[in-house]
């Protein structure tokens, strides 16, 4: 196991050295002018042609683009992210403040998910045909469909607007975080659910299953100790990538909500060409995404001997 | 059944406590309880960040109240003394000489002084800070500075190289901030929070969540009535709407602190009142005047003549914005309020002796991230294809946008403009002088010897009529060869519970020292 983890540790070596230059390649070859934004960050005033080249000079513009990676390279090595264009903040310091936070968003955001679809997707595969399975079938259809910035607003219109239980937007306790967290949730919850439902048919059919149940053991033990055990695992290789992508893909909860994560980083980024901001966040977040799905498949191992580590089944 | 459920038990746990961990460590804190209403502190919203911190220019806005500048403005956009209480320009503008207010304090007990003055001075001399407010450059605020030089401890000189008669605008607000000397790190940033002469001071800064504002015991002027304030930052104006309405925030301010149609629905609610203003921003289409059809004065002045600014202001932004023609914002004092003209006749003659009868295709460039740009490209799409100009929309990222205007690739975008300061003469040079930098970014390519020299005769000109008669002639021909389109100014909008009270907008943000909370 350990040389398992070993392997692919270094195996992202290579593959995160390519996303970091990949995304670098890219900003660059966007349009905009990282020093316009840095002079101008409301688009209100024209700088100068002499300011703004003070200014690329400044921020390292005019340098060859193979020297300005690898000055970033070389940073990043020491442990030094450096600093953003636009706010001139330590790059590190930036992420390592707003990390936690969307790690916390990610994680309630998992457990809504992974509890909520396997919860209600096994009482669908139990009661398959009955008026709650279809009920929920077409639930799921909705949920599938509801964008997730219009479901924020809906939400906070009823539960903060209205009903006054939670806040509209901010962090702090665990109460700030529900309505976000069911936002990113919510489609993934419906997936999960149909996932679940399919796979436990799927194991309802087997031989093993078919003996157990003529051996006369109950409806729950069926279930829990023979159907679920061997169902789940795909529904956890979901959800494995389900986390990563919430690192990644949490700006419109995050801007609406107003959170201050690492997606709305990203974003901000983006809009202002904020090389430096941009290429630490594919890092990490490339980083976080192979810790995740190392975790994935070493407990996928785990809970199924037979498949071999690094042959995800 | 142990193998199965014991990795995935301990994965749950984890995750819950992780979750209750970092609820708890945020319960046990002071933010939540303070981020109500229904305690002391006044919770206000913004848009975005009011104090970025360290690293920017100002560390925070002016609209917080935590620093002051020498020179700030009047209800009219005129010079008013603020820390430096009167004025002297010598030598046809080339020196000036400022008296400082005396008794003032920093919020850390340290003397406001020239001294303390000349620091400020040496710091900006390290290089330009870069703001999301704006730059704060010693370049563009004192323009061709020799030297300054302390005459007594209230007093300071300033020497230029060239006449400065307009110096005192340049340094009103953002163009003068004072703080403690203390609180600048060797490389000219923030070493902590900013210390400043304001009637607040900062006790917490919780980047991208809030900023926490003590009132100021040692404040030399009439002293703030609220004791604390928070300001959020609530990006989603949708979202600041709710959390009013929630009663989670008191008030919202900063720019586009309420979008026009939620100021109409708030004002339906009679817990909440809306207070609004003149405001520095005007919005105009940029006309590329580096090729056909708008290298024609006469196409520009179709257009102009085409679009019924009424309309669009009624419809859009539910009247709050001011329909001009005018490339002046209308805080300036030198504002002249010149009639809107809308004459679709006159605008089809004009066209029709540019086109030569003939229909033009034309790319209006908006930009993707404000919404209303698309309702209004379209409407005025409708008006100017009865001049002749099929418009294609092209929705941009604005960093597209900018980019496609920098090298000329567009017919019309729509574009904004704030006035830094009340003197026109800025505004006119950056879009009506061959080297004004909207002029060349922009690809205007507009050109009028005229122009040249009535800026050159107000640049040196120390008689105040006279100054206004030229400014006046500018505006008149920025009207008359319209070398953008200007389309309306904006109004400065806020909402607020009428739990507050003196809430009131200014051009930019409102005065918290003046609110009150009525219980």
């Amino acid at each position: 196991m350990i040389s398992y983890c070993c392997k692919r540790i270094l195996t992202a070596v290579p593959v995160l050295l390519g996303i970091s230059l990949l995304a670098f390649i890219l900003g660059v070859l966007s349009p905009g002018d990282p020093a316009e934004f840095v002079l101008n960050q409301d688009g209100l005033y024209a700088p100068s042609e002499e300011q703004l080249e003070a200014m690329r000079e400044e921020l390292g513009l005019n340098k060859p683009l193979w020297l300005r990676y690898g000055l970033w390279l070389m940073g990043v090595l020491q442990g030094d992210l450096g600093s953003s264009y636009i706010t001139g903040r330590d790059i590190a310091a930036e992420i390592a403040q707003r990390l936690p936070v969307t790690l916390e968003l990610a994680v309630l955001a998992l457990l809504m998910a992974g509890v909520g679809g396997i919860f209600f997707g096994s009482i669908c595969a139990v009661y398959r045909g009955s008026f709650f399975d279809n009920f929920v079938k077409n639930l799921t259809n909705i949920m599938l469909s509801i964008p997730g910035f219009w479901l924020a607003l809906i939400l906070i219109l009823i539960f903060s607007e209205q009903l006054r239980w939670l806040p509209t937007s901010g962090t702090g306790s665990l109460k700030y975080f529900l309505l976000p967290a069911f936002v990113l949730a919510f489609a993934t919850m419906a997936t999960v659910c149909r996932f679940m439902r399919g796979a436990l048919l799927t194991e309802f059919g087997r031989q093993y299953f078919l003996v157990a149940k003529v051996r006369g053991i109950n409806k729950f033990n069926l279930l829990t100790r023979y159907a679920l055990p061997n169902a789940i695992i795909p529904v956890i290789a979901l959800l494995g990538n389900y986390f990563a992508s919430v690192l990644g893909g949490s700006v419109i909860a995050e801007s609406i909500f107003a959170i201050p994560g690492i997606s709305s980083m990203a974003l901000e980024a983006i809009r202002y060409r904020d090389y430096p901001v941009l290429q630490a966040y594919v890092l990490v977040s490339g980083c976080t995404l192979i810790l995740v799905m190392v975790t994935v498949d070493l407990l996928i191992a785990y809970l199924n001997p037979k498949v071999k580590l690094g042959e995800r089944s | 059944m142990k193998h199965f459920y014991k990795p995935l038990l301990l994965l749950l746990t984890t995750a819950v406590l992780l979750l209750g961990g970092c609820g708890v460590q945020q319960t046990a804190s002071e933010q939540e309880k303070n981020i109500t209403a229904e305690n002391n502190a006044v919770v206000l919203a913004a848009g975005r960040n009011l104090a970025p911190g360290e690293k920017d220019g100002y560390y925070c806005s002016k609209i917080l109240g935590v620093w002051e500048p020498l020179i700030t403005k009047d209800e009219n956009g005129l010079p008013k003394p603020c820390l430096a209480t009167g004025w002297e320009m010598k030598d046809g503008g080339k020196e000036w000489i400022f008296h400082l207010r005396q008794g003032v304090q920093f919020h850390n007990g340290s003397p406001f002084n020239a001294d303390a003055v000349i620091k400020n001075f040496e710091r900006m001399k390290l290089g330009v800070k870069r703001s999301s407010f704006y730059g704060l450059d010693i370049k563009t605020f004192y323009p061709s500075l020799i030297r300054y030089e302390k005459i007594d401890d209230y007093t300071l000189k300033f020497l230029f190289a060239e006449p400065n008669v307009n110096q005192l605008y340049k340094m009103i607000d953002f163009g003068s901030p004072v703080y403690a000397p203390e609180c600048f790190a060797p490389d000219g940033n923030f070493q902590g929070f900013a210390i400043g002469t304001g009637p607040y001071k900062i006790t917490e800064n919780v980047l991208n969540k809030y900023v926490r504002l003590t009132r100021s015991d040692t404040y030399y002027g009439t002293k703030a009535k609220v004791p604390e304030i928070v300001v959020r930052n609530i990006p989603n104006p949708d979202v600041r709407y709710a959390a009013l309405k929630a009663g989670e925030i008191l008030g919202v301010l900063d720019i586009n602190a309420i979008p026009p149609f939620l100021a109409e629905e708030i004002k339906q609610d009679d817990r909440f009142a809306i207070s609004t203003n003149k405001s520095t921003m005007i919005r105009f289409l940029a006309l590329n005047g580096s090729r056909f059809p708008f290298n024609d004065v006469r196409m520009r002045q179709a257009v102009s003549l085409a679009i019924d600014r009424k309309d669009l202001v009624q419809a859009l932004y539910l009247n709050y914005a001011e329909p001009t023609a005018n490339l002046l914002n209308y805080t300036s004092p030198y504002y002249k309020d010149y009639p809107v003209e809308y004459d679709p006749e006159k605008a089809r003659k004009l066209a029709r002796e540019v086109l030569g009868g003939q229909r033009c295709e034309v790319v209006y460039c908006i930009n993707g991230g404000e919404p209303l740009q698309k309702g209004e490209a379209e409407l005025i799409s409708y008006w100017l294809q009865i001049i002749g100009l099929d418009v294609t929309i092209q929705s941009l990222e604005y960093a597209t946008m900018a980019r496609q205007m920098r090298r000329g690739d567009y017919d019309i975008a729509r574009v904004q403009q704030g006035l830094p300061n009340g003197d026109p003469y800025s505004i006119f040079y950056t879009f009506m002088m061959p080297d004004g930098s909207r002029n060349k970014i922009s690809c205007l390519a507009y050109q009028n010897h005229e122009v040249a020299a009535l800026l050159q005769e107000a640049k040196h000109c120390t008689d105040e009529n006279k100054r206004r008669a030229i400014y006046d002639r500018l505006q008149l021909i920025s009207i008359e060869d319209q070398p953008v389109v200007p389309l309306f100014n904006d109004r400065s909008i806020v909402a607020y519970s009428k739990r507050l009270k003196n809430y009131d907008a200014l051009v930019y943000g409102v005065n918290l020292a003046e609110i009150e909370l009525i219980d």
